[in-house]
Order: structure tokens, then sequence, then C-alpha cells
């Protein structure tokens, strides 16, 4: 049996693991999460050993007697390292999400769920000793916790009645009839193996006719719950794709028997040399989130790389890749302690690069992310798909600046630079790659880019004083703006702006800010962490940049023996 | 109650511009709420083409024209796109045949300006520049404290940011950015990564002061990454500690702390795991370099073919300046601009004509490595009552030997009459690294 401490543990890693920085974290927990989790803790061929093993984990700490206890999850400080109340918090999470098959939530029957969790012999009302709101703290709490980590939270409350049990229905996101409708898109349209999250991305939204209702509302939304779900919800769809691969069959096995099989997607990472015509492509891990993945490895033509992260969701590029690996793809084994996956590089068509999120005026580009709204970025693609990017050029609605240019390395394949997406009349276009479609067809409306000032890497934070221009970027002439420090505080700026124009804010104190932006009934926001001169940590050292000069080790000041072999 | 229905069109021309006509038409009249939506026939081709496209319409019944929008029908005749009125049909009937539903009161109101990506100029930073000295005036480090805090924090990154970043928190009269870094450099804060390509900060340390008057106490300085709970916390230890001045007020102020002994300094900071003793640092690093030859041994090297002469302008280095001349795969130093100017930075390469490869290191190091190619004599003078050691800034060392020196102190050179004067220079290290170079030693009193 596994404490209830572990489970925290490996609750928070499941939730936060992998994700990249800015990001919106839901607390997603269900019974296919709790298996994967459970797995790593214990060892069991009967995955409800594990789902028993967790409501056993939360009952001993958060159950005294018949009344649930939560006072001592309340942390004491504002800054720790592992919230204490995960665990707890999933478990009212699962209770909703126990309750989302069907179409409306009712207060009764989700403490109903909740009650049944916690092993609490009552029927409807709230467990005793969980009094109205106690949880609320604990909810706020984690917010606070994510902000300070450079996410974005999720969990709002509701009004009325619902205001508390909204935080936990908040999280949910795909149902159980969600997934089985899923694995039946997968199968009866014969998706391919290997996708990688972007292609799954356009891919689902190309089927959105074949969606249920539910799904379909989800993905359209465009109010800022649902654009910071949209996300979250791919990926949670990517998981059940993977799910599919691993177990294969058109009907979904509600009774799971064995963990899927996840992999380590890659995508590109586009570099330049000073004196290089063309640039270099090099093959760009991405972190599975969900594997914890330690000391991974991989042996290549005889070479062996290890795995070291790049940033929050990357690992470092490996090599350059040749033209049989982009136009073919690869696998290659990977691994890791107690871990063993695969590193897949899928065979596209094509490519986006964007600029570095945690540095846009680096000039670095790869496969980050979708561009943002206003965003240009950097298209690699096979050269037949020239005709569909002239259509969509000729139709107004994306635009670039040089002529296509062909790579000697790769012949066959054009580079596009300065590619950006101007226009949102997307309907009745039609082009031969539905995928390269889906791909650049923007899926918001709305979007806001940070540039300039003094930014720090990997934390999303700038310098108090020199924080970044804000622009937002939106198919609306006038946008409104609203940014607010802190959780719940007073706003400290709410205008209407025009959108397009960079907007100067002065960022004269330390804190977490917010920034929503909206437009009509689109609406987005954006974390930006400000910190004081004197709060400035000490970044982790770039060991590749000592120069060695035979056993001798030398970086900045410092001399030494080089044991880079050992 | 209103329903939902659609009015069939056809015409033809650039579909594109029938929405962009439609959408105003319907903002012109305030009829959004009456006609929200429209859809338009999938297809292929954009110009000159007949296709059907249809009006979303709220009204009471199907089919029933709501006032107002008879107005939007008038002016699409006369566009030439005309309504086939008795065809009212649901969206359910259509969508097979359309991309789906164009939201006109909020969707397309306007397009997004194209901003073409603006490449900046790409500086290399190993490349050739020149120098001015001044008399030091009174500046404040402050910035330069400051922008070492923030190299300490972000840890490393493209050449870009380092550039952006000293804009942003520099005086507009201070050193272009690559002579501050090479300052930086000097003072073992940073190092450069793939060629210039990117920057790193370097590891936290105490570094000895070499040559210090005979005295049990111990002094000396952080060197590499610094923020200001490490200048704290290392200040509470020491039994004395001095803000010292660079004659060239380019970089960080210089923190020397005195201990009561080396012993002691090593027991004092044992708990400070963020910083590392780095000792005497300068001669660690003289003892441990190679000689200028197997220094050139270790550049990167680019093969002839990879640059195509094609494609540049070349300059030779002679007599102390950069002369246009073709190239002729001579060993010297040159300097190379594209002839394409945009595409890419320009570049300061030592070509060795033995090995038929391109030589790149830094720009003093380049220049030295053609001097010794054409026999100039490198003197430099020591006046051991001083400690100090002046090199002629037309024949600077390689960064790294300089940094060497430079350690010995903590402090940037001083610069006179076309001097650099390096301190706290002890003759054993001045012997090991004029050794390594094949430069010469004159012995000078003050």
């Amino acid at each position: 049996m596994a404490s209830y401490e572990e489970w925290n543990r490996q609750i928070l890693a499941y939730t936060i693991g992998g994700v990249p920085l800015g990001s919106s974290v839901y607390l997603a927990i269900d019974d296919d999460a709790l298996i994967d989790i459970g797995s790593s803790i214990l060892s069991s061929a009967d995955p409800l050993v594990y789902l028993n093993d967790f409501r056993t984990a939360v009952r001993s700490r958060c159950v005294k007697g018949d009344k649930v206890r939560i006072e001592s999850l309340v942390p004491r400080q504002e800054n720790v390292t592992i919230p204490p109340y995960m665990a707890f918090l999933a478990a009212t999470v699962l209770a909703a999400q126990h309750m989302s098959d069907e179409e409306e939530i009712s207060q009764a029957d989700y403490f109903t769920r909740l009650n049944e969790i916690l092993g609490l012999s009552v029927s409807g009302g709230r467990p005793p000793g969980l009094s109205t709101g106690s949880e609320e703290e604990l909810w706020k709490h984690w917010n606070s916790y994510l902000r300070r980590k450079g996410f974005l939270p999720s969990a709002r409350h509701g009004v009325g009645p619902r205001r508390y049990i909204q935080y936990p229905i908040s999280q949910t996101l795909l149902r159980e009839a969600d997934k089985d409708n899923l694995w039946r898109l997968f199968a009866t349209h014969n998706w391919p193996n290997h996708l990688d999250e972007e292609m799954i991305a356009a891919r689902i939204r190309r089927s959105a006719t074949h969606l249920n209702k539910h799904l379909q509302r989800q993905l359209e939304g465009t109010d800022v719950d649902s654009q910071s779900r949209y996300q979250a919800l791919l990926y949670e769809i990517y998981d059940v794709y993977e799910d599919w691969q691993s177990h294969g069959g058109e009907y979904r096995n509600r009774e799971r028997v064995s963990s899927r099989l996840r992999s380590l997607s890659a995508g590109l990472y586009r570099a330049q040399e000073p004196f290089s015509t063309f640039p270099s492509y090099y093959l760009f891990p991405r972190q599975a989130r969900r594997i914890q993945l330690q000391n991974g490895q991989l042996t290549y033509k005889d070479q062996v790389y290890t795995l070291q992260e790049e940033r929050p969701g990357w690992y470092s590029p490996l090599w350059e890749i040749t033209y049989d690996e982009i136009s073919g793809g690869l696998q290659i084994e990977v691994e890791g302690d107690e871990v063993k996956t695969r590193l897949v590089l899928p065979s596209r068509q094509f490519w986006i690069f964007v600029s570095d999120p945690d540095f846009p005026e680096s000039g670095s580009h790869a496969t980050w992310a979708r561009p943002s709204l206003g965003e240009s970025f950097v298209l690699l693609y096979l050269e037949h798909l020239q005709k569909d990017l002239d259509l969509l050029r000729d139709e107004g609605l994306i635009q670039w600046q040089d002529e296509p240019m062909s790579h000697p390395s790769y012949p066959g394949w054009l580079e596009l630079s300065g590619v950006m997406v101007v226009s949102n009349a997307w309907s009745g276009i039609h082009i031969e790659n539905t995928d390269l479609y889906e791909s650049l067809r923007p899926t918001l409306s709305i979007s806001i880019s940070l540039t300039g000032g003094l930014r720090l890497r990997d934390s999303r934070q700038w310098i108090v004083g020199n924080g970044p221009s804000v622009t937002v970027y939106s198919f609306h002439r006038h946008v409104h703006i609203s940014i607010r420090r802190g959780d719940d505080a007073d706003v400290e700026e709410s205008r209407d702006v025009l959108s397009g124009k960079a907007i100067d804010f002065a960022w004269s104190t330390p804190g977490d800010y917010q920034i929503e932006v909206s437009s009509g009934d689109a609406v987005t926001e954006k974390l930006v962490k400000i910190a004081d001169w004197t709060e400035l940590p000490i970044a982790p050292i770039m060991l590749e940049a000592a120069t060695v000069f035979d056993s001798v080790r030398v970086f900045g000041a410092l001399v030494s023996q080089d044991d880079s072999d050992s | 109650m209103s329903e939902r229905w659609y009015l069939p069109f056809y015409g033809r021309g650039r579909p594109i511009e029938v929405i962009q006509r439609v959408t105003k038409l319907v903002h012109d009249y305030d009829l959004a709420d009456t006609v929200p939506r429209m859809c338009v026939e999938r297809r292929r081709q954009t110009r000159n083409v007949e296709f059907y496209f249809f009006l979303g319409i709220n009204s009471e019944a199907i089919g029933k024209v709501p006032p107002g929008v008879e107005l939007i029908l008038d002016d699409l005749a006369r566009l030439g796109y005309h309504s086939l009125a008795n065809k009212a049909v649901t969206f359910d009937q259509i969508k097979k045949m359309t991309g789906g539903e164009l939201d006109i009161t909020t969707e397309f109101t306007s397009r997004i300006a194209y901003r073409p990506s603006l490449t900046k100029p790409v500086e290399d930073p190993l490349s050739y520049f020149t120098e001015q000295y001044r008399e030091p005036t009174a500046s404040s480090f402050a910035p330069f404290n400051h922008l070492l805090y923030w190299l300490t924090a972000t840890g490393h990154g493209p050449w870009g940011t380092f550039v952006d970043a000293c804009e942003r928190l520099l005086p507009d009269e201070s050193r272009p950015p690559r002579q501050l870094f090479r300052r930086f450099r000097m003072l073992g804060h940073v190092e450069y990564v793939q060629q210039g390509e990117k920057w790193a900060v370097a590891p936290s340390c105490l570094v000895q002061v070499d040559n210090v008057p005979s005295s049990s106490e111990a002094e000396y300085y952080l060197a590499g990454q610094r923020n200001i709970e490490i200048e704290q916390l290392v200040n509470e230890r020491a039994k004395q500690s001095m803000h010292l001045s660079h004659s060239d007020p380019s970089a960080p102020v210089c923190l020397r702390f005195t201990f009561p002994s080396q012993e002691r300094a090593v027991e004092i900071l044992r708990d400070l795991k963020a910083l590392t003793m780095a000792g005497n640092a300068s001669v660690r690093l003289a003892e441990a370099l190679p000689s200028i030859t197997n220094w050139k041994h270790s550049l990167r090297s680019i093969k002839k073919t990879a640059l195509p002469t094609g494609l540049y302008y070349f300059e030779k280095w002679e007599n102390d300046s950069f002369v246009e001349q073709s190239f002729v795969s001579e060993t010297g130093l040159y300097h190379l601009k594209r002839r394409d100017v945009s595409s890419g930075p320009e570049l300061t390469l030592f070509y060795d004509e033995e090995t038929s490869c391109w030589l790149r290191a830094d720009w003093y190091g380049l220049r030295y490595l053609a001097q010794k190619y054409e026999e100039q004599d490198h003197t430099v003078y020591y006046y051991p009552t001083a400690s100090m050691l002046a090199i002629p800034m037309l024949s600077r060392w390689p960064d790294i030997y300089e940094r060497s020196l430079t350690l010995a102190s903590g402090l940037l050179p001083s610069y006179k009459e076309g001097w650099l004067y390096f301190s706290n220079v002890s003759e054993r290290l001045c012997d090991l690294l004029a050794s390594k170079l094949s430069a010469i030693i004159a012995n000078q009193e003050e």
C-alpha cells in the first residue's frame, strides 16, 4: 500500500511534469490517471488495486472516524515545495469526474460520489466535517502555487450554490463517453500510428462533426475557460490516442488491465550558423508528460545520447537529421531509470517553426508550439504543398515575404520564412492537404504577445521596471485589456486599446500579474511574473560552455581536471 | 422565437471579396443581429470562379426575409450576386458543401496587418573591432552589476539576448556589446558557446588575488555568477570587503574580500554550496594553457570549401589594417563580407594554407597568430616592484591568455599611451605566459 504522501507527490508530478511554462494546468484526475499514477508506485496486474489504494490513502489522511478533517492539509506558508492537499483535491475531482457523464451535475449527486470515495456512509449533503467553503482555501493555494511556478491556474469557483463544487468540476476534461467517442473515431477512420500532438490537433478539428456535442462545445468555445482548456483537452485527447495505439480495437475497454505504452515525440530545432547559407535541423525531443523519465538515454548509430532537459517540456536538441529521417520518420528505444519507452519522430509533410517562446528576440526557431495570432513563423514543407500555400495566400488568409528556399541536403523540401496568418475567413476554402489547413487555420481569434523587457529564461519572468511590452492581436479592431496583480487583487489596468499596437506598462512592483484581453466573445489570458533584483535566482550552469585543454577544464575563473568521460 | 435559415446566392468572382462586401453591408446597415452568419461553397480555385454562398438569417419563420435585409439583397444584386429567393435552406443541408459558418458579427471584421519578420543584422561576436580607450571617468557600476545579475539569473542564451540586455540596462554611451562581453569574459564571469552564437555565465567562485604583498591575510574576489544574495553572504563572513573600480568603467565592480588566512577562508565559506574556491586561478590557468602553436591547433577549423570564395569580398590584414584583396589561399588574417549582405554577418578568420582551413577564434587571438606568422616582435614589459605587466595594445594576447593576467587581480587593465597595464602579476605568472606565447619580457624598473 502506498502512503498518502506518496500519492500526493506522484499526483503533483503527474499534473505538472513536462508541462511547458505558461500553460494552463488542470488537475484532471480520473480512473485512467489513477491507474497510470498507481502503476508507478505499486505493481499489480489488477488496475482496481490502484484505485482502491488511492482511496485508502486519502481516507487514511483525511477522514478521522466519520468526519473529514483537512486542517492538516492547509499549508502553513505560502511557498511550499509539494502542496500537501494534492491527493485530497484529486479525490474531489474524481467525484466530479464520476458525475460528468451526465449532462448536468447536481450538488447532491456530487457529494454522494465524494462521500463514497471518502468511505463515508452519508447519502447526499456535504461530507461531515467538510464545512461549507473549507476546501476553497486549498484551491486558492493551488492556484497561487501554479502562478509561482509559471503556469496558468484553471480552477475557478462557480456562483450561488455551485460556488465550491465548481472548483473540481472545472478540472474535468474528458468524460468516459468522450473517450469512447474518440476511440471509435480513431478506429473507424483508421487513424495512422505515430501521429504527434500537432497532427492529432489538426485531425480532431477536421473531425469535429464526428465528435459528440460535449466535445464539440469544449473545442469550439471562445471564453477564457474554453481557450485555456483547449490545449489541455488536446493533450488528453492525445493520451486517448496513445491508449488506442497501445490496445487497438474499435471499442474501448473501460476495465483497462495494462498501462498504455507512452512514447516521447520529437519535433525539430532549426539553427543557422553565421557563415552558413542554409539552416540545419536537429532532432528535438519533447518531454512526455506523465512519464517520469530519469537519466533517459538512447543509442543511435553506435553513439549514446543522454536526454537533458533544455526547458520544461523539452530536451536539448540531439543530432542533425538526415533526409531519410525527415522524410521517413524515426523510432528509437529510450531507457531511463526503471522506465523504457521510445522516441518517435513522425513522418510528416510539413513542419511549423515558431520563435523561442522564452526568448522571442533570440532568432531561434523550433516546433515548440502552434504560432500565436500575429506571430510569423517558418514553414518547412514538401514541395507538392506549394500550390496549397499559394491558394491560401491568394485567398488572403496567409502571407509571407521571401521566395521559398530549397535545401541541398533535403531535396524535395522547401522552406518559407516570415509566414503569418492574417485572416480568419477560412470557411469554404479547400486545399488538398487537410492537415496543413487545420494546422494553419487559427484556433483563437485573439492572442497576447509579450516582447522586449528583461526576461529570465525558463520562468516567464521579467525584472522589475523592465517588464514586457504587451500587444494584443485580434481580428477585431478594438480589444479590452485588464491587468491584475496577485490572487483576486484589484485590477491595475483596465482599458480599451487598438489591436496590433504595443502597450507599455510600468511593471514597477514585483509580483504575479494576470493579463486578460477580450473582444466580443473571445477572451484569453497570460501570466507575467515580475521579480525584484534582490529575488533573482542563480540559474544552472551550462556545462558545455567550458573549454578543455588536454585534461584541464576552464570555465570562467574555474580551472579543474576534466572528468567528463567518467 | 426566431429561426436561423440560409438564403442561397450565386455569383462569379473572388469569394474572399464577397465575404468582405457582405460583412461591410451587414455592419453598415446595422443588421448583425439579423444576418449574423454566412457560408461559402468549398472551392479549390480563388479567382473568377462561380460559386454559391449563403446568408444566415434570423427571422420568425424559415424563408421570411426580415425588414431591412432587402437593402442587402438589393446591393448584392447590383454587384451581380443573385439570391435564389425561393430556396431557403438550413445549415444541415449545406454543411457538407461549405466549410462551416462564418460568424460575420465578430469574425473577419478586420485582418491582422502583416509584419514581415524583422531580421536584426547578425553580428558575429568574434569578428574584428576597434577599441577606443579614454581617460577613466566617474561612472556608475550599477548598470553593469545589474547586467551580471541578469546573466546569473538567466544562465545562458543566444547572443542576441545579451545584446538586447545591454541596450536595456546600460547607458547609451557604453561600449558595444561585443567589447563588454569580452571584458566580462576576462573577469571570469561568462563564456562563449558554439563559437559565439550563444553565451553562458560561468560558475560562481572566489578567486585568490595573486601576488599580494607578504601578509598572513588572504585576499579574494568574486568571479562568475553573482547576485545580491551571494554578495551579502560572502560579505558577512569576510574580515573586510572592498568595492574596487575598474579603470575602464565597463564591467561590474570588483568585490574584494579579506580573510585572516587561506585556511580560514576555506573553512568560513565551506557551507556556501553555491560558491567554489578557485584558488590562484591566474596561475592555474597559465599552467593549463597550451603553447601558442598548440592553441592554434585547438581552434575550430572550417574547411576552405565550406566558404565558397565567390560568395565573399575579402580583406587581408596587413600593416595593422585590413586591405581589400582577392583571396589566393595565402596564410593570413582575413575579413570576409558576404556579397549578398542579407545572408550573414561579416567574419574574421585566420587562413592556414598548410591545412587549407579557416580558423575561428577571438579577434585579438587571430591577430596574434597573424603577427606570429609575420614574425613580428612581441615584447612586453614587466615592472617587478609594482607587480605590473605592460602589453602593447597593437599586439594584445589571445583572450584566454589575457584572462589569466586579468584574473591575477580581478581588475581590468588600465590604459596609457597605447599600453595596457595588468596589476598583481607575479614574475612566475609572467614567465609562464610569455614562454607559451613566445613573447619577450623586458624587465623595467619604475
